[in-house]
């Protein structure tokens, strides 16, 4: 194991609800979510011994899981599945009940706008406002030209803002 | 002639998501500047792109399932240990695979390998066996075999059958 780098376990708890939370916004339903999470710290345990440390660990680990989303949806036409009304573990106690429930009303709106994009807009939009990837970063993680990133972005975020007007 | 293009409307608009986000290179930047500046449809659209970026970027952090971080990290273990122990039974499978296979060439070694001593000879010999046949052929009265040349042995000589 390169030194500096992280074991498998260490990466599965301390970045395991990083994982989850990128899966949950790009599949848009805890069962696809928990799948993606565990398959993608799979690929990081393979992937450990040879893993460089140049970019941050975050977006490697956002560029796997968002990969085997992309695989998966091409593999199986998946439409993101929107459920809604299932979110008792998303805030944090204490809040009162109305804010609560508009904030899940506002957070279970957004998700359901995302999982209307098409999935190339989507995970552009998740990589970068979600994971907080630059537009280059993303260029590196997909395969694709940075013009695109930027083309997709824009596109994703014109239908969000149509969706949620 | 092949005419050179500007870039579309919607190429154009495009900027604004990458301006937004502070994307642009200088030059593009100073493009979308003086769009915005000179264009109030720009400025509104600008303002709704970061709007929705707002909000997107305001999602709560989706909490996994209690537990779920600790049965990844269960399962992870678990598999790491049957795939260790079928690591460790497949070098035993290919080391006595080994075995069987050099065991086996060897054996085949000592077949293939041609044999250096002198060839077991014919008893009886074939010139002696001839002979014995012409001299049985000749005391039966066996015309045809009479015609091989063949020497009556002393101890046959009394003209007797052997």
């Amino acid at each position: 194991m390169p030194d500096g780098v992280p074991t498998w376990e260490e990466v599965a708890r301390e970045h395991g609800r990083f994982l989850y939370n990128v899966a949950y916004r790009l599949a848009g339903n805890d069962a696809d979510a928990a799948d993606l999470a565990q398959d993608a710290l799979l690929r990081v345990r393979r992937g450990l011994d040879t893993y460089q440390p140049t970019g941050s660990l975050e977006g490697w680990l956002a560029r796997i899981v968002t990969n085997l989303f992309l695989d998966d949806v091409r593999r199986r036409r998946r439409k993101p599945v929107v459920a809604l009304g299932d979110h008792e573990h998303v805030l944090p106690g204490g809040a009162a009940a109305d804010e609560v429930a508009a904030a899940r009303s506002l957070s279970d709106e957004i998700q359901a706008a995302l999982g209307k994009l098409g999935d190339e807009f989507r995970t552009a939009v998740v990589l970068c406002d979600v994971v907080g990837l630059s537009y280059e970063e993303i260029a590196d993680a997909q395969g694709i030209p940075v013009g695109t990133v930027r083309s997709r972005i824009h596109r994703g975020r014109s239908q969000l803002r149509e969706l949620l007007s | 002639m092949t005419e050179r293009r500007g870039p579309s409307a919607d190429d154009e608009r495009e900027l604004l998501s990458a301006y937004l986000d502070g994307e642009l290179d200088e030059a593009e930047t100073a493009r979308a500047g003086a769009r915005l500046a000179a264009d109030h449809g720009w400025r509104a659209e600008l303002d709704a792109l970061r709007l929705v970026r707002d909000r997107v970027r305001s999602l709560p952090e989706r909490e996994p399932p209690a537990g779920f971080i600790d049965q990844l990290v269960r399962a992870g273990r678990s598999d790491l240990a049957r795939r260790s122990d079928t690591v460790h039974a497949t070098m035993r499978r290919t080391r006595r695979l080994a075995a069987i296979a050099a065991a086996a060439a060897a054996i085949g070694v000592a077949f293939a390998v041609p044999s250096t001593e002198s060839p077991t000879p014919v008893r009886p010999a074939i010139d002696e066996s001839a002979d014995g046949h012409a001299v049985n052929a000749a005391l039966a009265d066996d015309p045809i075999s009479q015609l091989a040349p063949a020497a009556i042995p002393a101890s046959t000589g009394d003209g007797g059958t052997p």
